[in-house]
């Protein structure tokens, strides 16, 4: 799955992110990813847990997807800060 | 400014044009001090232009909202998101203390501003002037900064694989970051001014500045530090 997602074409930029694009002071912590697909269902004991499917736009991974779980509301476009990017999470098992 | 004048007749063509020569030419000669004229004037308060305002981490950049408005307030008719950035940091100050306990005890304040919107809102003004004075900054700009810093990308929660739970890491939206990030800022502030001499504004604008300078004495830094400290060793 991963050695697909390289060949891709890069999705253009919307055009509302031009605030944040100018030059940073001081860096961030994490790798920014953009979020591809919000997974059906959720986890967590309170469900209040979501799966995405997110695209990193920085560091070595650039242009993979992977699965994370993700707290608080999201949707499709959104940009995310992942501290790391080797894990995966695990997928939802729909009963 | 050329340019607002242009902005202004294309706007209202169908006035006299002496009213109009009437109405620029004071606004030239004096600095921007109109409110409601047009919406690229406003002031925060009157003094901060919002117009050289960035927001450095994209994350966060869609969900800061920063439209100009002199003193914002939404009358409680809009969602979150539509509300500006201070009104939101107002609406966290608005409390008789806090909710649970902090340092062994619950700070029970005596209700001076719960429901009191203009009182918070003149505090926080106070606490931007003072911010302002000592740090020659735009203190929107070190607001915004602060939120930045203070906004944890990492916690934990519960999560049941199978019959058996686990505590996980998991990653925070921006929306959700934001939201943590104002709460704890406003806060430190209750936090700061409980029986001490400083008064609420003196300890917000003392949070400003020590989170937006990433500054580990912060109750926010400290809290988000906590956080992703936490979630790290649970990953």
């Amino acid at each position: 799955m991963a050695a697909d997602q390289p060949e891709k074409p890069q999705a253009p930029a919307p055009a509302a992110q031009v605030q944040g694009q100018q030059k940073a002071e001081k860096p961030f912590d994490g790798f920014l990813a953009q979020v591809v697909e919000v997974v059906k269902g959720r986890t967590g004991i309170y469900g209040e847990v979501r799966q995405i499917m997110a695209k990193i736009m920085e560091g070595q991974d650039k242009g993979r997807v992977i699965r994370r779980n993700i707290a608080g509301r999201i949707k499709v476009g959104d940009y995310v800060r992942l501290p790391d990017t080797t894990r995966e999470a695990k997928q939802i098992r729909v009963r | 400014m050329p340019e607002d004048n242009t902005k202004i007749d294309a706007k209202k063509p169908a006035k006299p044009a002496a009213m109009v020569e009437a109405a620029e030419k004071p606004k030239a000669s004096k600095k921007s001090k109109s409110f409601d004229t047009n919406i690229d004037e406003q002031l925060l308060f009157g003094k901060y232009p919002y117009t050289d305002i960035v927001v450095n981490d994209l994350s966060l950049a869609n969900y800061i909202n920063l439209t100009p408005k002199s003193y914002p307030n939404i009358y409680g008719r809009s969602n979150k998101g539509m509300a500006n950035i201070v009104e939101r940091l107002m609406n966290k100050l608005m409390r008789g203390g806090t909710g649970h306990k902090v340092g062994g005890h619950v700070i029970r304040t005596e209700g001076q501003l719960q429901g009191k919107k203009l009182k918070v809102m003149h505090i926080v003004e106070d606490a931007f002037d003072i911010v302002a004075k000592n740090t020659k900054k735009n203190p929107l700009q070190v607001f915004i900064n602060a939120l930045e810093r203070a906004a944890p990308i990492e916690d934990t929660t519960r999560v049941r694989y199978g019959g058996i739970s686990y505590n996980v890491a998991v990653d925070i939206s921006s929306v959700r970051r934001v939201n943590v990030s104002v709460n704890n800022l406003a806060f430190s502030a209750v936090i700061g001014a409980f029986k001490n001499r400083k008064t609420l504004a003196d300890a917000l604008a003392n949070e400003l500045i020590l989170a937006s300078n990433n500054d580990p004495n912060s109750y926010a830094i400290k809290k988000r530090v906590e956080s992703e400290r936490m979630a790290r060793s649970a990953r």
